[in-house]
Parts: structure tokens; C-alpha cells; sequence
């Protein structure tokens, strides 16, 4: 019997803590207090006993939204797929996060082996998708003038006041996240992140080579997210509008969680003109930019399922891109106004732009005639060869156009071979050799760069162009020496920032 | 060395300091060694995004003009000026606004920065700077660090196309033959 009576204590002890919360408020302080106290997962569910006995209370519906996202990592699903990632178990704190995926020596993370790409995607539709939608009905609140007070415990920084437009804003991000998840997972990502991570390390794998080798990589995996990204697009615009006009309308004394700054003002409103002509677009059809009315939009296309991101890629050759091989700069019909041209020189800064060459045509006078696809602005040296290994720079052009066409007015060989090599973020010097004494070229003077080794001669004209290896974004002079039979060899440091012309350089006999 | 707040009119009103001077002088000879002058302390808030975030609150020091009799002193002229930050509580950082620093005797400021923040690194982080070159020659840029303690304090670099310059501003200046 006694026994019985001290288990029974002992029961009602560890039964007391749920048993004295009688009230959803009561359940409520009891969720902030284990907040304050840094228990996520208490607090979490504590709010749920909450909702249980008042489903429509406001302020806990919002704390369990905030509580439930935070609460994740956490979960089973979302605790073994970082583990599979290859993240410790330990430093895995909400409020003090260390825990990081192994990194190689230069702080490259480290793919994980067996892994596919189409695990995110998936492991964010079947796991994270759901946690973000129930937390935008628990984040409804209605009565514009809620507003929940956090102390400095509770948010572990300051304490701050949360109001209607505050969790308007959030749910407009979570919105957010629900379109970008869903269209996220109407793609194909079919590649093992180690082949992904291989281009990043500049190894034996190109883009090329992993799109050759997962032909299905980014194609529709399925197209029946398409109308749920399109609403949540939709959901998402309306609600940042809204939150946006509240927040900008509060009294300027009131400190928020979110507030206006008036620095960021302007970018703000062009940021909502955009959002409202692409909303616009999905009922209406193309809409010409407010902010930029030589750009017209519709993203209608987008949600149809026509052209897959695959279609839109253009053609690489190893890691770099074939000019000219882009093959819809509408991408699908969404965005007009934009010419290959601007997008070609937008990739320019992230790959290697490749000239393509079509096949020479005879000129007049035996001269063969050449056109390549160009980069405007860019520098390029022509150079030739008759047996595909020495190769000469017979001229050297800054391209002014998409294509570029050139002559060669004498080939001296009965067949040659052509290449165009942009030499664009390099520092390139070109000039002319010339005699102290005579002022007459110098032909077949050595020009070398000291810091790289790149050489060159001059012609019959004492013209050179060189091409060196060093980037222009790393170095900003170079070192030549000027060699010639009969005179005396000269260097001079020579400062740019690319390309560098018109020097004149003078030989003592 | 000699530490004395020069708080002119100050006023504590709606968590802002007014009018916050602190100079410091040599123990040797009483000269001057710092001195730095905020027009006033406010709290306001990180920026993130479009927005301000009340969560994380920051104090800001505004119209700072810092005087120094060479750039060794900047870590101590910093130092004291952070001390007045008590209005924003819970203010994890200082930032400077419209900062000038001048070397003492000197008219014209060495360096100006529309804005200014204390990092980790013993470093004083920049935006919108001016400055200029051992030639005099003007130089301005979006971003860049001076470094306010050790063997390299009054170092200022900025990054240009993925390179790094350098320039030190606040050394002294060699006389005219």
C-alpha cells in the first residue's frame, strides 16, 4: 500500500506541471516562460496546449508559428537530414548555432557522399513546406491593432514590441518561401552534390560534363506545384503590400519589431512597383516596368510549365559559354527588353565568354574573310597557325559589335587555321619598337613580360601585342624587357588596368 | 595621460546624449593628445533589408569629429567615446556618423566618413570615405577599414577591383624643403 500511495505521489508530482496549466493563457505564460528559460521545444508545446483549449487566440496561434519554425532542425526529419549533410549533432542550439558542415582547406564545404541534389528539394516540400504553411495560418491575425510585447529573455537580444504589420511582414516572407519551395521542387535537380561541388573546386568536372552526364537535370521533375507556386506568388505580393503600408504609416515614435527607414525609402517603393507589375502581369498579361519602362514583364509563362530552366541555359564547352548560343533572352516569354548582347555581358563577369567562328569565306583578291561572335568592349587577338600547334597574333581588335568580321588579306599558307583569344582581364600591352637613333620599327624585337614569361616579337611594322596571363583584377603592372639583334635591351614597368596601348618604346643601337 | 569629459549643455532627454566631448591630455606636459566631440548619442537600429530591425538596437554618434596628435591615439579617443553610450541599452554597437578626423594643430580634417563602425579587429570600418594621398592627391571611396590599434594603427585600406590599397593618412606630414 505504501508503495502504491508513493508511486502515486510521485506520479502526480510529474503530472502537477500539466495538470496546473488550466487555461490557454495559463498555457501561454507557461510557453513564454520556458522561451525566457531558451526551451524551444517545451515552449512549443506548450502553445499547442494552448491552441488546443483556444484555437483562435491570437497571440498563442503566433507564438507557436514562431516556436514551430524554429523547432525544425530539431524534429526528427529535419535532425537527420543534417546529419546526412554531415553536420554534428553537437552545437545544434537554436540560440547559440555552431554546428557546420565539414569544410576543405580553403572553407569549401565538403559534398557528402551518395548525396543527390533532389534530397533538398525534397526533404523542403515533404518537411519544411508544411511547418511554413501552418505557421501562415497560425500568423493570421486580423485585428490590426494586436500587438505582442517580447522581453529581452524572450528574443535573447532586445525586447521588442510585435505588431500587426510585423507578422504581416513575416507571413509575407513565409509566403515567400512557399512559392520558392514550391517551384524549387517542380525542377529537376537529379546531380550528386559531389559532381556539383566539383565545379566549384575548378577540378576535371565542367558544367558541361554534368549536364551531359544527369540529361535531366534541371527539366520539370513535376508540374504540379506550378498553380501552388502562383499562388503563393500572389499570396506573398499582397501581403508584403499590406505590411508595407502599415508599417510605413505608424507613427514615427513607435519602435517595432520592423520599421520604416527612411534611407531605404525609394528602393522600397520601386521594390513594391515590381512586385505589383509582376502581380499584375498574372491577370493581366505583359506589363512594361514602372521603374524601368524599357523592360516589360509577364510571369504568367512561368506557372504554364512550357520551357524548362534547362532550355534557357546556353551552350558551354568545358566551363565556359559559347557567345552567341543563348538561346532565349525572353527566358520563356517572362522578361522583354533584354538583348543577348546585355546578357552576355552580364555572364561575362561570372565565365568565359567563348568567340564562335563561322566557317571563312573566300574575299576579293584571295583574302579570306572571318566572322566570329564578339563581346562588345571586349579585346580580342586573332591569331593563326598551320598545324594547330604554334600559333601567331596576326591582329588584335576591341570589338564593337556581336560579331566582329575580319580579313586576312595575304595567307601566305595554302591552308591555315583561325582563332579569336579574348584577351579581356588580362594586362595586354600593345605598341611599336622603334630605333633611338633612326626612329625607323625594329622587327623582330623579343618583347617579354618579366613577371609571367609571356613573349612575343614585333612585326615588319616594330608593331607588338602581348598577352599576358596576369589579371588585370589582381595586378596592375607588369615588367617588360625589349630585346633586339644589335641594340641594347631596355625594361620599363608598365602600370594599367587591361588593356594598354599606343606604347612607344625606343632601342639604343 | 589625462581623461577629462568636456560635456558641454549636455542633456540626457529621450535616450539622447547632447553635445559629448572627451579630450585627453599628456601627464607630461598637459598638451593635447585627443579629443573627440559628438553633436550627440542616439539609439537607433540595424538596417536589414528596407528595414530597421527594433530588435537590435545601435547607438549612433553623430557630427564626430575626432582630433589626435597622431594615429596611436586612436584607440584611446574611441574608447572613450564608446563609454557614452549608456542612453542605448541593449546596444550592441557604436556607429559614428559624418565622422572627421583632424590632427591636432590642423585645420583641415585628414579623413571623413559619412559613416563608421568599431569591428572586432581593432579596426574602424568605413563608408562614403575621403581622404588623401602622401601627394595630396584626393581619394574617395565607397568602403574600407582603418585599423586603430597596434603597429598598424592609422593604416586605411580599401579594396579596388579585387586589389587592396593602402594609404596612411593620419602619419605626419613632411615638411616642404
Amino acid at each position: 500500500m505504501k508503495t502504491c500511495i508513493l508511486i502515486s505521489i510521485i506520479a502526480g508530482l510529474f503530472c502537477w506541471n500539466t495538470f496546473a496549466q488550466t487555461t490557454a493563457d495559463d498555457w501561454i505564460s507557461q510557453g513564454r516562460a520556458d522561451l525566457a528559460a531558451r526551451d524551444i521545444g517545451d515552449a512549443s508545446a506548450a502553445f499547442t496546449h494552448a491552441l488546443t483549449l483556444a484555437p483562435t487566440n491570437e497571440t498563442a496561434n503566433v507564438f507557436y508559428a514562431i516556436t514551430r519554425l524554429l523547432t525544425l532542425p530539431s524534429q526528427p526529419a529535419g535532425s537527420n537530414f543534417l546529419t546526412r549533410l554531415g553536420l554534428p549533432v553537437a552545437g545544434r542550439d537554436i540560440y547559440d548555432w555552431s554546428s557546420v558542415p565539414p569544410q576543405d582547406g580553403n572553407g569549401l564545404l565538403l559534398a557528402p557522399a551518395g548525396v543527390n541534389a533532389s534530397e533538398f528539394t525534397s526533404q523542403l516540400r515533404t518537411n519544411v513546406l508544411p511547418v511554413i504553411s501552418g505557421a501562415i495560418s497560425n500568423l493570421l491575425v486580423t485585428d490590426t491593432n494586436f500587438a505582442l510585447s517580447l522581453t529581452s529573455s524572450e528574443t535573447t537580444a532586445a525586447a521588442v514590441t510585435v505588431d500587426y504589420g510585423d507578422f504581416k511582414l513575416i507571413q509575407a516572407g513565409l509566403y515567400g518561401a512557399e512559392y520558392f519551395i514550391y517551384t524549387l521542387n517542380a525542377q529537376n535537380f537529379d546531380a550528386q552534390l559531389t559532381a556539383i561541388r566539383a565545379l566549384a573546386t575548378n577540378g576535371n568536372t565542367s558544367v558541361q560534363e554534368v549536364l551531359r552526364d544527369y540529361p535531366q537535370l534541371l527539366t520539370f521533375a513535376t508540374t504540379n506545384d506550378l498553380q501552388n507556386a502562383r499562388a503563393a506568388f500572389t499570396n506573398a505580393v499582397n501581403t508584403y503590400l499590406a505590411a508595407s503600408a502599415f508599417i510605413s504609416s505608424r507613427p514615427t515614435n513607435e519602435v517595432r519589431l520592423f520599421n520604416y527607414d527612411k534611407v531605404s525609402a525609394q528602393g522600397e517603393a520601386n521594390f513594391r512597383l515590381v512586385l505589383q507589375d509582376l502581380k499584375n502581369s498574372l491577370v493581366a498579361g505583359p506589363q512594361i516596368l514602372a521603374v524601368n519602362p524599357n523592360l516589360t514583364v509577364d510571369l504568367a509563362p512561368q506557372f504554364a510549365g512550357g520551357p524548362t530552366w534547362r532550355d534557357w541555359l546556353p551552350k558551354f564547352d568545358g566551363n565556359a559559354i559559347e557567345l552567341g548560343s543563348l538561346p532565349d533572352a525572353t527566358f520563356g516569354g517572362v522578361i522583354y527588353g533584354l538583348s543577348r548582347e546585355q546578357l552576355e555581358s552580364a555572364l561575362s563577369h561570372r565565365f568565359v565568354m567563348l568567340p564562335v567562328g563561322a566557317p571563312p569565306k573566300p574575299a576579293a583578291g584571295h583574302a579570306v574573310q572571318l566572322a566570329f561572335t564578339t563581346l562588345q568592349n571586349h579585346y580580342y587577338a586573332l591569331e593563326v597557325s598551320t598545324n594547330l600547334m604554334a600559333w601567331q597574333v596576326t591582329t588584335n581588335l576591341t570589338a564593337t559589335n556581336s560579331t566582329t568580321v575580319l580579313l586576312d588579306v595575304s595567307p601566305a599558307a595554302d591552308h591555315r587555321f583561325y582563332r579569336l583569344r579574348d584577351d579581356t582581364g588580362f594586362l595586354t600591352f600593345g605598341g611599336v619598337v622603334l630605333d633611338q637613333n633612326t626612329g625607323s620599327p625594329v622587327a623582330g624585337a623579343h618583347v617579354v613580360s618579366l613577371w609571367d614569361g609571356t613573349s612575343t616579337l614585333t612585326d615588319n611594322n616594330g608593331q607588338f601585342y602581348l598577352g599576358t596571363t596576369l589579371p588585370a583584377s589582381i595586378w596592375y603592372e607588369d615588367e617588360l624587357e625589349i630585346s633586339a639583334p644589335g641594340h641594347l635591351t631596355v625594361d620599363h614597368y608598365y602600370y594599367g588596368d587591361g588593356l594598354v596601348t599606343g606604347l612607344q618604346i625606343y632601342l639604343s643601337p | 595621460m589625462l581623461c577629462l569629459p568636456e560635456v558641454n549643455a549636455a542633456g540626457l532627454a529621450g535616450g539622447t546624449v547632447q553635445d559629448v566631448g572627451i579630450a585627453e591630455y599628456s601627464s607630461k606636459d598637459l598638451s593635447l593628445v585627443a579629443r573627440v566631440h559628438a553633436s550627440q548619442i542616439v539609439t537607433d537600429y540595424e538596417r536589414h533589408g528596407f528595414f530597421r530591425i527594433g530588435l537590435l538596437p545601435i547607438a549612433v554618434a553623430d557630427n564626430v569629429q575626432l582630433q589626435i596628435s597622431s594615429a596611436g591615439c586612436l584607440t584611446n579617443a574611441l574608447s572613450a567615446l564608446r563609454e557614452w553610450r549608456q542612453p542605448s541599452v541593449g546596444a550592441r554597437r557604436l556607429e559614428l556618423r559624418n565622422l572627421e578626423i583632424t590632427m591636432v594643430g590642423e585645420a583641415r580634417p585628414r579623413l571623413r566618413a559619412s559613416r563608421a563602425r568599431i569591428g572586432n579587429d581593432s579596426s574602424l570600418e568605413l563608408f562614403n570615405v575621403s581622404s588623401s594621398g602622401a601627394e595630396g592627391q584626393p581619394v574617395a571611396f565607397g568602403k574600407g577599414a582603418l585599423q586603430i590599434a597596434g603597429s598598424s594603427a592609422g593604416r586605411l585600406s580599401w579594396d579596388v577591383a579585387g586589389r587592396t590599397e593602402e594609404l596612411f593618412p593620419l602619419n605626419p606630414k613632411t615638411k616642404e624643403p
